[in-house]
């Protein structure tokens, strides 16, 4: 009998555990960037050529007329999003939408299979209809809209626009403006702007209208939505929540930052509600609310709902959605937004792993701005801020370039003692780098744990050895609690050498030299080729563009076979095998490319994204990532560089080249290759080159064969 | 004297492909080094006379040899070439033919060779064998000399069809041996004369073809 007790009770401690631990992992601990998933959609396979044929001929049946110049921008545009990597199927966010769309569409199933709905991975607060009926939302835009109800609002004012074709619509009105001749009242392009923008804010407002009444008429969700969507839409780039005490978080009894790095008074956000939309294609807020809740009033009913399922399922939702946004500010380096974000909500999660590593990397990535002097690039003026953001980029700008490193590294150690991260780890290090750098020692920071009865300007009164004098006295007790570690002390002096590695692979960098061991093995990232011609209104020649960018690939593949490079090419014309890996790669892939050119190339720093290359990188067996592509240009014949160079002929009486100069375009074509180390962002191989001539597909082999055969034969 | 020049040009085309295989290592133009080439050099030439003609108002020198990359931006040339133009004593037209042997750099200064404007410089040797038919007399006159040229170019070259080489360029050549400023005068003076200006300044148009 006791031993049932004894087993009962295992059993009832065993469950309570197993729900503490089931509670505790929220799908959030264990995040990973998203992902795409599932069979890869019909409009993502098919390559630009046939989505344009496709299209110009649907347009034909419908118009009696190709509108080819639609067809080809429409195409183009989605293209675009597809090279970016940013468009993702299948993922948790994708099913919520769906399931929101579902609910609106449950009574139309031929509208529903003409749209189709994708995520698109950024940060700002949007939703849009591309031609012929592709409704994407950002995530920026899930990680702030409220409910559900929001959302499906959302959802049917872009499908009015799919429904009422406001795309060819503003194309024919932007053509026919363009045909209006009338000189005497009609001819200045302001006119032109205001009747464009005019029919465009009537399709908005028509969305608006027929959307609510789509909505109301066809689900049970709530009337009373219109504020908060104005709201989230006005106020999206704003952070989560309003939250006090961010700068209290870091201190101590004794490592208090003193009051010029602290703002006194923070201003209140700006409300613009009521302003003059004229210029504007999205009618004002304040008109757009009015008519809203006039159109949703004759809908309300007491049943009406502002959830499809339960509130958790949106939470959920609105969390993962949340966790991405912060995921993209830390690879766009927008570190002070990333690291308010992630406090918000750590709130929420306080023993979140990606939360707490997303600050540490905010702190490291300012510091490391910071201490190289160039802080300003991601710190933006403190009066351009509102709310609490204004608090924090003040003290982000107050702090000078030793106590931001040690700010830094003091909440990289204290998290490293509860995270195992090699990441971690080695930002520590380089974090110690900086403070190392400015020849600071572990002797100058002091291991007083407490005041006790003693006040700072006692405690250093005669200490004429510190380093940190009159506001920077705080400083000396960062590390109190750390002195007597012995694996702190390791980790600090271990930082010098590493300082020492780093100057000798500056010091290599700058030889012009290429100093890598031969390299067999790479991944060919979006090799691009652009074709700018200045003298057309629509200056990107799309057709073009596509066609040399297939080429260039072939061209990649067969040179790579002649030279036994092995070189897996990632590329947007492969799509059409329809491989979601290969696509989900390459979103990874242009994660990673994001943070490689948001890098200021003055200094290193470890790489965000790298956490999540491992696996990649493990697959393809190689950390080499090759960027290759090419940048015609095409200007006109009498612009003011051509006129000038034809006058210097002029002068050296060189007639012919005086005519060629006058009556042929200005042709320029510019190539570019980086060799980058994934797992170190080191670029090991450049190559440019110019030429003044149209892209010859001589001067695009010889700089691409010479490029790769420097991979397999260095100098 | 003309076995000897083909020889002369064989040895440096064999010369040249030596070095073709040396420098393998670069990477030539998609992997080739080699290339097969011929060359035009024209220049005007319209002397005013009233007993005669000229046979040859756009004089030539055809140029035929073998090219190799040796450097990413060199490239190293050796040829045999010939040509005939006509020169001017008083009122008489006569006519110089030559033979001889070339060798050259091209330098790419900004793009990888052989594509891009390039500068060439190169040095010739040649011989010249003249006669004319005086006026006054049935018997031609003849004789023969040797040119040394030394010569800069400057061009644009590049590849069609991944396969065949293109090249133009103006040549500005200075005859070494400068017989013509000497105080001793003789019959060869007038087609030594001559082919100071023939080397002066020219037109260049080359086509080649990509061996391996």
């Amino acid at each position: 009998m006791k031993s049932y007790s004894v087993l009962k009770i295992s059993i009832l401690i065993a469950l309570l555990f197993a729900f503490k631990w089931a509670l505790a992992q929220t799908p959030m601990d264990s995040y990973q960037p998203l992902k795409p998933s599932g069979e890869m959609p019909k409009v993502f396979k098919t390559h630009f050529f046939n989505r344009f044929e496709q299209r110009e001929k649907e347009l034909k049946e419908e118009f009696n007329e190709k509108h080819t110049d639609f067809a080809l921008q429409s195409s183009y545009y989605f293209d675009l999003l597809l090279q970016s990597g940013r468009l993702i199927y299948g993922s948790p966010l994708n099913k919520y939408v769906d399931n929101i769309a579902n609910e609106i569409l449950k009574y139309q199933p031929e509208l529903h299979n003409k749209i189709s709905f994708y995520i698109l991975r950024v940060p700002y607060v949007n939703a849009f209809a591309l031609d012929p009926g592709i409704i994407l939302v950002t995530t920026g835009l899930l990680a702030k809209i409220e409910n559900d109800a929001q959302l499906a609002f959302i959802l049917c004012h872009e499908m009015i626009h799919i429904i009422k074709k406001h795309n060819i619509d503003l194309y024919l009105t932007k053509r026919k403006l363009k045909k209006e001749q009338n000189p005497k009242f009609e001819s200045n392009i302001d006119t032109r702007i205001y009747k464009y923008h005019f029919r465009s804010r009537e399709n908005e407002n028509e969305a608006d209208k027929l959307g609510m009444e789509m909505l109301l008429s066809k689900t049970d969700f709530e009337v009373n939505i219109s504020d908060g969507i104005f709201h989230v839409l006005k106020y999206g780039h704003m952070p989560f929540a309003e939250k006090e005490g961010f700068i209290k978080q870091f201190e101590t009894e004794l490592y208090a930052f003193p009051k010029r790095v602290l703002l006194e008074k923070i201003l209140p956000p700006i409300i613009k509600e009521d302003e003059n939309d004229t210029l504007s294609t999205h009618p004002n807020i304040e008109v757009r609310t009015i008519a809203l809740k006039q159109t949703a009033a004759p809908f309300a009913r007491e049943d009406r709902k502002l959830f499809y399922t339960n509130v958790q399922d949106f939470k959920n939702m609105q969390q993962l959605a949340r966790f991405e946004m912060i995921h993209y500010q830390l690879l766009n380096h927008e570190y002070v937004e990333s690291i308010y974000n992630a406090w918000v909500m750590l709130e929420e999660f306080p023993e979140n792993r990606f939360l707490q590593l997303a600050m540490a990397t905010s702190l490291y990535g300012i510091a490391k701005y910071k201490t190289n002097g160039y802080a300003s690039e991601i710190i933006l003026p403190y009066r351009e801020q509102e709310g609490e953001m204004q608090m924090l980029t003040y003290f982000f700008q107050r702090l000078n370039r030793l106590e931001m490193p040690i700010l830094a590294m003091k909440f990289a150690w204290n998290l490293s003692q509860q995270i195992k991260s090699d990441y971690l780890r080695n930002i520590i290090i380089d974090l110690a780098s900086e403070i190392k750098s400015q020849n600071i020692k572990l002797n100058d920071f002091s291991n007083q744990k407490n005041i006790s009865n003693v006040s700072l300007e006692e405690l250093f009164k005669g200490d004429a050895k510190s380093k940190f004098k009159n506001d920077q006295v705080y400083l000396s007790f960062a590390f109190a609690n750390l002195l007597d570690s012995p694996d702190f002390i390791e980790v600090f002096n271990q930082a010098e050498c590493v300082k020492k590695d780093d100057i000798d692979i500056l010091q290599k960098r700058k030889s012009k030299k290429v100093s890598h061991e031969p390299i067999h093995k790479i991944i060919t990232f979006n090799p691009y080729y652009v074709k700018i011609d200045q003298r057309r209104k629509q200056s990107v020649r799309i057709m073009t563009t596509q066609k040399k960018e297939i080429q260039l690939k072939n061209d990649i593949v067969k040179m790579s076979e002649k030279l036994k490079l092995d070189n897996k090419i990632y590329t947007s014309h492969q799509f059409t095998d329809g491989n979601t890996q290969y696509y989900s790669d390459f979103s990874l892939l242009s994660d990673w490319f994001t943070e490689f050119i948001n890098v200021n190339n003055n200094f290193e720093m470890h790489y965000y994204q790298n956490q999540y290359m491992d696996d990649f990188k493990q697959r393809n067996s190689t950390k080499y990532l090759n960027l290759i592509g090419f940048y015609s240009h095409v200007s006109k014949t009498f612009t003011k560089e051509g006129m000038r160079e034809a006058k210097s002929k002029l002068v050296r009486a060189n007639i012919p080249m005086l005519i060629y100069t006058l009556f042929t375009p200005d042709y320029s074509t510019s190539y570019q290759q980086l060799l980058v180390d994934m797992e170190t962002g080191k670029i090991i191989q450049g190559n440019s080159a110019y030429s003044s001539d149209n892209s010859r597909s001589d001067f695009m082999n010889s700089n691409m064969y010479h490029s790769l055969n420097q991979l397999i034969k260095p100098k | 004297m003309k076995q000897n020049i083909i020889k002369k040009i064989i040895l440096l085309n064999l010369f040249i492909l030596f070095w073709s295989l040396m420098y393998a290592q670069n990477a030539g133009y998609m992997g080739k080094h080699l290339f097969l080439k011929y060359n035009n050099y024209t220049n005007l030439y319209f002397p005013k006379t009233n007993n005669a003609t000229v046979d040859y108002p756009f004089p030539m020198r055809h140029n035929f040899g073998m090219e190799c990359i040796i450097h990413p931006n060199i490239v190293l040339g050796g040829f045999y070439t010939m040509g005939k133009t006509n020169f001017r004593r008083n009122d008489d037209i006569g006519i110089i033919d030559s033979q001889g042997g070339e060798i050259a750099l091209k330098f790419f200064p900004n793009t990888y060779a052989p594509i891009g404007y390039y500068s060439r410089i190169g040095f010739e040797f040649s011989t010249s064998e003249w006669s004319i038919m005086p006026y006054y007399s049935e018997n031609k006159i003849k004789g023969d000399f040797s040119n040394y040229v030394a010569s800069v170019e400057f061009g644009k070259s590049g590849i069609f069809f991944n396969r065949f080489t293109y090249t133009l360029g103006a040549q500005y050549g200075l005859r070494m041996n400068l017989t013509s400023f000497s105080k001793k005068k003789s019959d060869s003076i007038y087609p030594q004369t001559r082919m100071f200006y023939h080397h002066l300044w020219s037109m260049h148009f080359g086509i080649g073809v990509l061996l391996f």
